[in-house]
């Protein structure tokens, strides 16, 4: 997967941006290694909801920026909620817990993976079949956002 | 090989005193005092490196061998067809029996995407494995949902249920962990925290293999390899 540089904060995103928070020209997050899992739907218990189902995307961060800054949320048209979600290996058992944030220090990668960190798409309005490609947009603690295109695989 | 090196050896006695260079039989004699006790000890590490996989019970496994093998825990679940499933209707296959459930967005598919990838890659001799999810979340999981989750990954995959109590029991017998979480703040309502261990079955009903969430999908086609009846 190619990387999908963005610079954040345009001059006209900056306008939006607390003055305190300096961007310099430097300042960007970059994103790599986007993918989703497939995933089906599925008939929903009781009779309220139609199909649904539920997804996870996995992406690299890299802050190359001087100033720290934190993945706060995401959203997706393809799924009604999206969290942040980490999944703790305890010897077997495996325990998975929604994160408020995931903090990007200036110079660090976060890499998300399978068993690990992710970003749980819940009741999903689509399938996520291999081949596709599933729209996601990642808010930044500092008020920037990305739109990203993810493959499904 | 050992023997030679030592006729090597008495041989070389006689030309120590008269040595004549061009004499190739001589000159390899010569050399023989220290190629004699080299091939003897090289032999020696032969035999044991050949040895030793002979010896030993079970075959070299790279994924969590189960030592001893013993018999695994029978159960009676209801797949995801509606069908009544006894483990030991699948006997002369082997299984695998993972415990997950379909709203389970990382560990579960993962595994299940992988277990799809070993199939195919393992060929014709995959028609002899079967590969079953054992649902840790009755209360939200249907047969028909199963159906749909497992299918998504192979058509030959199972999905298996039944009344908690009795999924319980098969938990309990294969030392799986599974706890339901409520989440606070988040909309998926309630979480499992599960084993994540797929355990292996062989033709002959003996729990062989229990497979660690993350090995590699080589290392378990390479174990299944070992276990498909030929």
């Amino acid at each position: 997967m190619r990387t999908l540089c963005v610079l954040l904060l345009c001059g006209v995103a900056a306008l939006f941006v607390d003055p305190s928070v300096s961007y310099g020209a430097d300042s960007s997050i970059q994103v790599a290694d986007a993918w989703a899992r497939q995933a089906p739907m599925m008939p929903a218990m009781g009779h309220m909801h139609g199909d649904t189902g539920t997804g996870a995307v996995y992406v690299t961060l890299r802050n190359t920026g001087a100033v720290p800054d934190a993945l706060v949320g995401a959203a997706s048209e393809a799924a009604e909620v999206v969290e942040l979600h980490e999944t703790i290996r305890d010897g077997e058992v495996m325990r998975m817990r929604p994160v408020a944030k995931l903090p990007l220090p200036a110079g660090a990668t976060l890499a998300m993976q399978p068993g690990a960190l992710h970003i749980m798409l819940i009741h999903l309005k689509r399938p996520l079949h291999p081949g596709d490609t599933v729209p996601l947009t990642l808010t930044f603690e500092h008020g920037a956002t990305l739109t990203l295109q993810v493959p499904v695989r | 090989m050992i023997a030679n090196a030592i006729a090597g050896h008495s041989r070389s006695y006689g030309t120590m005193t008269t040595t004549r260079p061009t004499d190739a039989l001589a000159d390899r004699a010569r050399f023989s005092w220290v190629k004699a006790p080299m091939a003897a000890l090289t032999g020696g590490v032969l035999l044991i490196l050949l040895a030793v996989p002979c010896l030993a019970a079970e075959p070299p496994f790279q994924t969590g061998a189960l030592d001893p093998p013993g018999p695994a825990p029978e159960f009676t679940l209801r797949s995801d067809t509606g069908k009544t499933v006894r483990l030991r209707d699948w006997r002369g296959n082997v299984v695998l029996l993972y415990f997950g459930y379909p709203s389970c967005p990382d560990v579960c598919p993962t595994t299940l995407s992988d277990l799809a990838a070993v199939k195919k890659q393992l060929g014709p001799p995959a028609e002899r494995l079967r590969v079953a999810l054992v649902t840790v979340d009755p209360e939200r999981d249907t047969a028909t949902r199963l159906h749909t989750y497992v299918r998504a990954f192979d058509p030959t995959f199972v999905g298996l249920t039944e009344r908690k109590a009795t999924l319980a029991a098969v938990w309990k017998a294969y030392g799986v962990y599974v706890q339901s979480h409520r989440v606070p703040g988040s909309a998926d309502g309630y979480v499992v925290d599960h084993s994540a261990t797929t355990f292996v079955i062989d033709a002959e009903g003996q729990l062989r293999l229990a497979i660690s969430f993350g090995t590699p999908v080589a290392d378990i086609r390479y174990d299944l390899q070992l276990l498909l009846p030929r």
